[in-house]
């Protein structure tokens, strides 16, 4: 499977400014072999930054040794800080002709690979032979150099059991087993109708709302997105769930500005409640009522009933940006098809990075949900596992 | 058809080509199509299947869903998603040209595919980078020349004579008595006489090993020093 173009080296232009770059260090050297050097181990440094940047890798020069001067002077260094790798990369230049490189001793540590980089006058382009990952001879020779493709996989996410990554499904972006199905979420549009039209009896104060527009707001995109459904909830009900949470957010010291129409206030309560659960149902009534509203919170699920020894259940994972890039997580597990309560000891659990359980909720009697939310900060891991008996399902995480 | 020798990641894979109920529920199941993807069996039968004439959209269509769903196909990462995209809509394309050249007994599909899709990705960034003939500036063919280094030394010297503030709070937690300052203006005089330097002889100053004198400068006072520098 080996490449014929496996070593042909990849050309990268070197603009004036980095000449100039290259020259402004090099000056500053008091021989004249050391500027020749200096000059050189800037421009190969820049040469590997310009082609990290085409392939969308951020490098910090300010973190790199080889831009301090007095590391220049010490010692023969053209190293490049890559952050993603929480290391240095060094690219020693060579001309073309030569048959080995020059790797100094003071770099053979602390380095996560090294790249050979070729340039001649009149110093236009640089040419990137290949990579090694580690030298431990001062004169590499270059048929040791590997294709540059083994650093590139560095950058990709390789790991055998992926995680989910949440983030991608804000993009809207599922994975094939994840995907969003009508089948699946119906049952939680039921389940939100559910705790709408058991407010029918209930009388709500004022949260503070202004509701004069709301037959005009809801009703056209209500009734025109899903014609086949059941009866739409009656308007009045809506409007009585939106009072309500109005209304508890008030209760909290969190008052709605009265001069919002209904999607407003919602959006208002999601962006501004302390309570997530307050900020969860507004969500999720918002969702109901426009699912393309940018403010919905992102949902998917997946049938567990391969897992579960044919009991047809679901697992839902929601997600809501909260400020400053934190997320709330909601995980809800619910029946499917013709269950319509949970199956008695089915227990959802977080576990944690260190795969310690950070929940543990488990289903009664009668039970028609079972669910958990928490919030999370960005690159936060954790698994979300569904047990019933002997049989059990885990999926893993990234926020 | 199956019958009671065939291995049942096989008779899996049969049921999915054969119908479509069975193919969405085998690729539910992630761990069960990376076990297929591992096993040689199952995709030397995937591969064949793929490779007969009549049947070939089938076995090639539920390879293609079994990689996906698989999550084995290797993510963009840190690359940028532009160059990854493109890179993996080619790597599609090859895989689907190419499928019948194949081996069942070296790789799994995937791992043959992800090989392939690094080497896209170095292929999408050398068409990104022409080379810019544009560049009509001055080249700095000749030289450059060490022009400076005599002012330049003596005002380092002088920068860091002039602000021993800004080096208080750099120590060796090891060697206390180790002033970033003095070992500072120590190195400088050494390079601005041309005397040779040398950790070793610097290190015995000051009764410490070498290797750790070297660390301490490069980690604390080398990044303290450029502080002084204008940008």
């Amino acid at each position: 499977m080996i490449d014929t173009d496996a070593l042909i080296p990849i050309a990268i232009p070197i603009t004036a400014t980095d000449r100039r770059q290259a020259y402004q260090f090099a000056a500053q050297q008091p021989t004249q072999a050391q500027t020749n050097q200096v000059y050189r181990n800037t421009l190969a440094v820049l040469v590997m930054q310009r082609y990290l940047q085409l392939l969308g890798i951020d490098t910090d020069l300010d973190a790199s040794q080889s831009w301090n001067p007095l590391d220049r002077l010490l010692e023969n260094i053209a190293d490049l800080y890559i952050p993603a790798l929480q290391g240095c990369l060094e690219c020693r230049p060579v001309r073309q002709g030569d048959r080995k490189c020059t790797v100094p001793e003071e770099v053979w540590d602390d380095r996560v690979g090294y790249v050979v980089v070729q340039i001649d006058e009149p110093y236009q382009e640089g040419q990137l032979l290949g990579f090694v990952e580690s030298v431990s001879v001062p004169e590499l020779p270059l048929s040791y150099l590997q294709p540059l493709t083994k650093l590139i996989e560095q950058f990709l996410e390789r790991s055998p059991q992926p995680s989910i990554q949440l983030r991608q499904w804000l993009k809207r972006i599922f994975e094939p087993d994840w995907q969003f199905s009508e089948d699946l979420l119906n049952p939680i549009r039921g389940s939100i109708r559910g705790s709408i039209l058991q407010l029918r009896e209930t009388q709500c104060e004022r949260g503070g709302a202004n509701f004069e527009p709301i037959q005009r707001q809801i009703k056209p995109s209500y009734h025109s997105r899903s014609p086949d459904r059941e009866q739409p909830i009656p308007v009045n009900l809506i409007q009585h769930r939106i009072e309500e949470l109005c209304y508890r957010s008030s209760d909290r010291g969190q008052p709605v500005p009265v001069n919002l129409n209904p999607l407003d206030a919602l959006v208002h309560l999601i962006q501004t409640t302390q309570d997530d659960e307050i900020r969860w149902q507004s969500a999720e009534l918002l969702w109901e009522l426009d699912p393309h509203h940018p403010n919905c919170p992102v949902i998917s699920a997946k049938d567990l009933g391969f897992y579960l020894a044919g009991h047809t259940v679901a697992l839902m994972v929601g997600m809501l940006p909260k400020s400053d890039n934190k997320m709330l997580i909601l995980l809800r597990v619910y029946p499917l098809g013709q269950l319509s309560r949970l199956p008695l000891g089915l227990k959802l659990i977080g576990l944690d990075e260190t795969r310690n359980s950070f929940f543990e909720v488990e289903s009664r009697q009668r039970d028609k949900t079972i669910q958990f939310k928490f919030t999370a900060d960005e690159g936060d891991r954790f698994d979300a596992r569904v047990v019933l008996n002997d049989a059990s399902f885990t999926e893993s995480f990234v926020v | 058809m199956c019958n009671d020798s065939t291995p049942p990641l096989i008779s899996l894979l049969q049921a999915a080509v054969s119908s479509p109920i069975e193919k969405s529920k085998l690729l539910q199941q992630p761990e069960k199509l990376r076990e297929i993807m591992n096993n040689v069996p199952a995709r030397r039968w995937l591969f064949e299947q793929a490779c007969q004439p009549d049947d070939l959209n089938r076995a090639a269509d539920l390879i293609i869903a079994v990689m996906q769903s698989s999550r084995l196909i290797w993510r963009g990462g840190k690359i940028s998603p532009d160059v990854y995209s493109e890179s993996l809509s080619r790597t599609w394309v090859w895989f689907m040209e190419h499928l019948q050249t194949y081996d069942p007994e070296k790789a799994s599909f995937v791992t043959w595919f992800n090989q392939k899709l690094v080497w896209m990705i170095q292929d999408v960034i050398r068409e990104l980078s022409p080379i810019d003939d544009q560049d009509k500036e001055r080249i700095y063919q000749i030289g450059p020349f060490p022009d400076r280094w005599d002012e330049t030394i003596q005002e380092w010297l002088e920068l860091v004579q002039n602000h021993p503030h800004l080096f208080r709070n750099c120590r060796s937690q090891r060697s206390p008595h180790v002033n970033c300052q003095v070992l500072l203006i120590q190195i400088l005089t050494v390079l601005r006489n041309s005397e040779e330097f040398s950790w070793k002889a610097i290190a015995q100053d000051y009764e410490v090993e070498p290797s750790a004198l070297r660390k301490f400068c490069k980690r604390r006072c080398f990044p303290c020093f450029k502080q002084l520098l204008p940008e």
